[in-house]
């Protein structure tokens, strides 16, 4: 086990220098440049400023300066902003993103799993079908929609939310809400699908010729195996909710990272595409590494130590 | 057999005698009554059993016709403006209302529905093709190609989709082969690990062996005896595949790689609608947004009873 | 194994259970905490929304409205635009203006001080003019210096510090040298770029500028709190020699950068303005909510002369009169804008006290007949049968696609021309309509300074802003007279013409005029916000 973790924390590594790469000549690749502006810029303006950027170097010298001071973590100063550092931006805004990540996905996982197991137990029955009907919803009306329909309706029209800004545990509701809908609905899905499968397997079967209860049957057998696609997917939804909810963050004013992996890319600031990119690369390979682990762990049939034979 | 010299000796209220010897032949015994049918044609034939998903299909039929010749059915064009006209709500004239600008919503939303539809369903398709090839591949491998292949993936993941889109909308213009090519240029790898994962747990499993054992092409085994049994994530994974699609696409436009306007595409339309929710002219968000929905919800349903209908366990 | 999802999915539930209650209970103090904030005491604050994180509150630096609208407020120059948008002593208490207009000498008020109680002093100007045009600090903002004599050299590395002539004669007095005589001068000033830094701080500190605990400023407000990327919190400056008139104790900016939820937030309370979302203004104009101040600046498109069909000038031409200006702002755009018909925006006032743009006219009509005959004539000079395709192409947003669409239709229905239409990606767009890479793009303009020489200016050969290949000989030379001469009335006329040979050649044409819509609520008074320049605080009060 220790030697499969250490392989895979190399190849992280290799991996991540791969995307590092690539994303730096991609960066350079496409037109536009982070002082592109509609009003006047003079070109001795625009040539002290890529001066002051090292942007007229030619980009192999730009990417050997940038691999040096990623060796020690330094991610560099925005372009955009001038006086934060990437490090800083990341270091604002990842906690709150996170915060917010959490909470939407612990909403989503536990609905999520619950609606799936009921639709599942009472397949093709009427809570079956009021269960994914919610999930239908969930997946086909973008949180964008949902969150301002939510902020019409609980916090103009009710007013038993604020509006936005990320200030008390109050301002949090709407927002994880909104973000949690789509996971949830593929959670429910999912869980509803492989509970199915699980439920005329042989074993369950007989726990149910042994007048074990619905509850436990669910509880001791069925849950454990049916959560197995669930983590599959987790692992890329934490990622995806905890860095992608720019939109959600964007209409409720929330301090998290997702605009900086947008904004960054719109304003051509590259140190903050570099940023952003080798942060959210590196979460993102630890989390499916951690899924692979938890799925070795929780599914007997997989052996990890023994691949490779 | 000894039957035919049992029934010679003929001693009446024996337990033998209850016993009446068969005049049949063998051969016929050994004859399967129920004509041998394929495994599509078993899933076909159950399929159809389940009102819900034929009621499924039957909308996404009704879907694809309309879109075809849904804005035929009106006088209207998608792109003609009338200025004056704006923000109509629907009426006799214009059944689903008009737009900021006064176009029928109504044209304009079956003519989306052709590109919503098509991006859909292709993404939906070719998720699936690249998807299972690879992920199948790759979990039936196992060992070192599995890992190159997985760290492949993960690179895929960790690249800036947002730049990769802008490079492919530079090199290639505008287009709808842009957008397919954009929304497929990682769409699959969610796909892929699914796969993978379902035939790391199954390839193992009894009837694989016995298939391997058999001498059965990778190929085979993985089509014949390891694809039917992970259906149903698969179907689950492609009807998300759908909505995610038809909004990445009003994504894709946002950033010049789309049809361009006056078309308007469901995700487009639900997009510049948005602000209706504090104006009031509901119309212009609601019907791009519900057939959105019923699409989803076709495919849902039908998902659900191909699944079903796909799975080898319940195949009677 | 059992246990472990036991124990995963009982975590899981414990975080939902923990997080439902900690919300429940924290519901009712966050409520009565944001009401009774401001009313209690009866302090006045004003809850403004700046969009998002300002990108620096470094004067030369911030060089766009999220940076200087605050900054306009935290600091202050020479001079100080009054609410009749003219220049007034600020930090200047008067300046004398040599004969040839090119020396003006400021005398700094004795009782103008930083927020750290120190003195402002003329070196801290001549620091700060310099540190503006120094290339060593990249400032965007530049080339506004380039009106004081060696400022350009020194900017493009050809000069030295030593020869811009800016210099503190003594503690209180500040003499500027310009190149060449600039009548606008003293309202250029009152520009955010060409506020003073406290020296001693800067010079002490690089980084004083990115916290509250570190900024010195010199306006009528200081920064007593930023929370990056969340808010900022503005407090009276009871250091500023004119503390008396200004009747806000705070103002808090939001950063919330979603013009619906701006809108929401409005409507609850928690903003005392807001922008409009597009598809409602014309609900809240005909309910009288929404108000509309003048932007200095034009919507326009540019042509391409170097690409076909658009190297020719009766094609421009017809492109230019088949648009009907009046139905775009009227039932395209909603926002009030007054259709343009001309380049430079209204508000700029000639020494007879008439407006530029009123005496210059119309300089292109809307007349379907004239375009399709225009057209005709073109295509007859350039022996074409059929027009060459012609692409409309526009940076992504839902504004800019509406007029473009509206364009389409116009020049279908008065030229029979099919025009196709293209959208790019802001970055992408700006790259290639500044390579003439594009055959006919959206195009805006918005003053950096208040002279309608900033407008024509842009149309001079090889000009940065130029971006459509035109290049007229009798045009440039205009501009270069006009930038050099003293007799006002004079250089309106030299202006004027210039203006109508861009008009007669057409390398571009006029969409609409720049206005601002927005909501406020009832009980603020005295925000002013300028056509040229930045929000003015200092006069607000609230009720």
């Amino acid at each position: 086990m220790a030697k499969y973790v250490a392989n895979r924390l190399f190849a992280m590594l290799i991996t991540l220098w791969i995307i590092v790469t690539i994303t730096f000549f991609l960066m350079h690749a496409i037109p536009g440049s982070p002082f592109n502006q509609e009003r006047n810029t003079s070109e001795a303006v625009q040539q002290n400023l890529e001066a002051h950027y090292h942007l007229n170097e030619p980009v192999f010298v730009q990417y050997f300066i940038y691999l040096k001071s990623l060796a020690t973590l330094d991610f560099g100063p925005s372009i955009k902003q001038s006086s934060t550092s990437v490090n800083e931006m990341i270091g604002r805004g990842f906690p709150v993103s996170a915060e917010l990540g959490m909470l939407s996905l612990a909403i989503a996982v536990i609905s999520g799993v619950i609606l799936g197991i009921f639709a599942a137990l009472k397949h093709n029955g009427t809570i079956d079908y009021i269960a994914m009907t919610f999930a239908v919803i969930g997946i086909s009306v973008p949180n964008f929609i949902m969150a301002t329909l939510l902020i019409q309706q609980l916090a103009v029209t009710w007013e038993i939310f604020p509006v936005a800004t990320w200030s008390s545990p109050m301002h949090m509701v709407l927002p994880a809400v909104a973000l949690a809908t789509g996971p949830m609905a593929i959670i429910a899905r999912l869980t509803r699908s492989s509970m199915i499968e699980v439920l005329n397997q042989d074993y369950i079967l007989t726990a149910k010729a042994k007048g074990m209860s619905t509850y436990q049957i669910v509880m001791k057998h069925a849950m454990r195996n049916a959560l197995l696609p669930v983590i599959t997917i987790l692992g890329t939804l934490v990622a995806g909710v905890l860095t992608g909810s720019f939109v959600i963050e964007k209409i409720f004013a929330i301090p998290g990272m997702g605009k900086y992996f947008i904004n960054g890319i719109n304003d051509r600031d590259y140190p903050v595409i570099m940023g952003t990119t080798v942060f959210y690369s590196a979460f993102l390979i630890m989390m499916l590494f951690i899924v692979d682990i938890a799925y070795g762990i929780l599914d007997p049939r997989i052996k990890l130590h023994k691949r490779g034979n | 057999m000894s039957l035919p010299e049992k029934s010679n000796q003929k001693t009446p209220y024996t337990p033998d005698d209850l016993f009446v010897p068969l005049e049949t032949s063998s051969y016929d015994a050994d004859r399967i009554a129920k004509p041998s049918i394929s495994y599509w044609k078993d899933a076909w034939m159950r399929l159809a059993q389940n009102k819900l998903s034929m009621a499924g299909l039957i909308v996404l039929i009704l879907l694809v016709l309309m879109a075809i010749f849904g804005p035929m059915m009106s006088p209207y064009s998608y792109s003609h403006q009338v200025l004056t006209n704006g923000n109509q709500a629907p009426s006799g004239e214009h059944w689903f209302g008009t737009d900021n600008l006064g176009r029928d919503m109504f044209t304009r939303t079956w003519n989306g529905a052709r590109i919503s539809l098509f991006v859909g369903f292709m993404a939906a398709i070719i998720d699936f093709i690249i998807g299972v090839a690879y992920g199948g591949f790759s979990g039936y491998k196992g060992g070192r190609v599995d890992n190159f292949m997985m760290r492949i993936i993960e690179i895929l993941y960790g690249l800036p989709y947002l730049l990769m889109v802008i490079l492919l909308m530079v090199v290639m213009g505008p287009g709808l082969f842009t957008i397919i090519v954009a929304l497929t240029v990682t769409g699959w790898v969610g796909m892929a690990r699914i796969v993978r994962g379902q035939v790391l747990q199954l390839k193992n499993s009894e009837h694989v062996l016995a298939s391997r054992t058999f001498g059965a092409s990778a190929g085979r085994v993985i089509r014949k005896n390891l694809l039917p049994n992970t259906m149903g994530p698969i179907i689950v994974q492609m009807t998300l595949t759908v909505p995610t699609a038809i909004f990445a696409e009003a994504f894709l436009s946002f950033l010049g790689l789309g049809v361009q306007a006056p078309i308007a595409s469901w995700g487009v339309m639900a997009n510049d609608g948005l602000s209706v929710i504090l104006s009031g002219h509901w119309w212009r968000l609601f019907f791009p947004a519900f057939f959105i929905s019923l699409t989803m919800f076709a495919f849902n349903v039908l998902g659900d009873g191909l699944q079903d209908a796909l799975d080898p366990k319940l195949r009677r | 194994m059992k246990k472990i999802v036991t124990m995963l999915l009982s975590l899981l539930l414990l975080i939902g259970i923990v997080g439902c209650t900690t919300t429940e209970n924290s519901s009712s103090n966050s409520n009565s905490g944001s009401d009774g904030d401001s009313q209690q005491q009866g302090t006045k604050v004003l809850k403004l929304n700046n969009g998002s994180e300002p990108t620096s509150f470094d004067p030369p630096i911030g060089f766009d409205s999220v940076s200087w609208n605050a900054l306009n407020n935290l600091m202050e120059g020479m001079t100080r635009l009054d609410e009749n948008d003219e220049p007034q002593p600020a930090t200047a208490k008067e300046w004398d203006v040599s004969e040839d207009g090119k020396t003006y000498t400021f005398h700094i008020r004795e009782d103008a001080n930083w927020s750290n109680g120190e003195p402002v002093t003329a070196e801290d100007f001549e620091f700060a003019w310099k540190r503006l045009a120094n290339p060593d600090t990249a400032s965007p903002a530049a080339f506004l210096a380039y009106f004081i004599e060696g400022a350009e050299a020194y900017n493009t590395g050809e000069g030295t510090a030593e020869d811009m002539m800016v210099k503190a004669v003594d503690e209180k007095t500040f003499e500027v040298n310009l190149s060449s005589p600039v009548g606008f001068f003293p309202t250029l000033i009152s520009n955010p770029a060409f506020f003073p830094v406290h020296k001693e701080t800067v010079e002490q500190n690089p980084e004083w500028h990115t916290e509250a605990d570190s900024y010195v400023s010199n306006g009528p407000f200081k920064l007593s709190k930023w929370a990056h990327d969340t808010e900022f919190v503005f407090e009276k400056n009871e250091e500023y020699w004119d503390a008396k008139s200004v009747n806000l104790d705070e103002v808090h900016w939001a950063m919330v950068d979603d013009t619906n939820t701006e809108y929401q937030m409005f409507k609850t309370g928690d903003l005392h303005t807001s922008d409009v979302p597009s598809d409602l203004s014309e609900q809240l104009f005909d309910e009288g909510k929404a108000q509309v101040e003048d932007q200095s600046g034009t919507y326009f498109y540019r042509f391409n002369t170097e690409m076909e069909p658009f190297q020719n000038e009766n094609i421009r031409k017809a492109f230019a009169m088949a648009v009907d200006q009046q139905q775009i702002v009227e039932f395209v755009t909603k926002g009030k804008e007054k259709p343009a018909k001309g380049f430079v925006a209204y508000g700029f006032e000639d020494p007879a006290g008439e407006d530029f743009r009123d005496v210059g006219g119309d300089l292109v009509t809307t007349d379907a007949s004239k375009a399709k005959e225009l057209l005709e004539k073109g295509m007859e000079e350039e022996g074409y049968d059929t027009l060459p395709a012609v692409t409309l192409t526009y940076n992504t947003s839902d504004s800019h696609k509406k007029i473009a669409e509206a364009l389409q239709q116009m020049y279908k229905e008065s030229l029979g021309v099919d025009v196709e239409l293209a959208n790019q990606e802001w970055n992408v767009f700006s790259t290639e309509q500044k390579a003439l890479k594009l055959q006919f793009s959206r195009s805006s303009f918005l003053a950096d300074y208040a002279d309608p020489i900033n407008f024509l200016e842009s149309f001079q050969t090889g000009h940065s802003m130029n971006r459509t290949g035109w290049s007229n000989e009798k045009f440039d030379s205009l501009i270069e007279q006009a930038k050099n001469e003293t007799d006002e009335e004079k250089r309106f006329e030299l202006m004027h013409e210039a203006e109508s040979i861009l008009f007669e050649e057409m390398p571009i044409f006029p969409i609409h005029y720049y206005n601002h819509v927005y909501l406020q609520s009832d009980d603020v008074t005295g925000i002013v916000r300028h056509p040229v320049g930045y929000m003015e605080l200092k006069t607000a009060d609230i009720k």
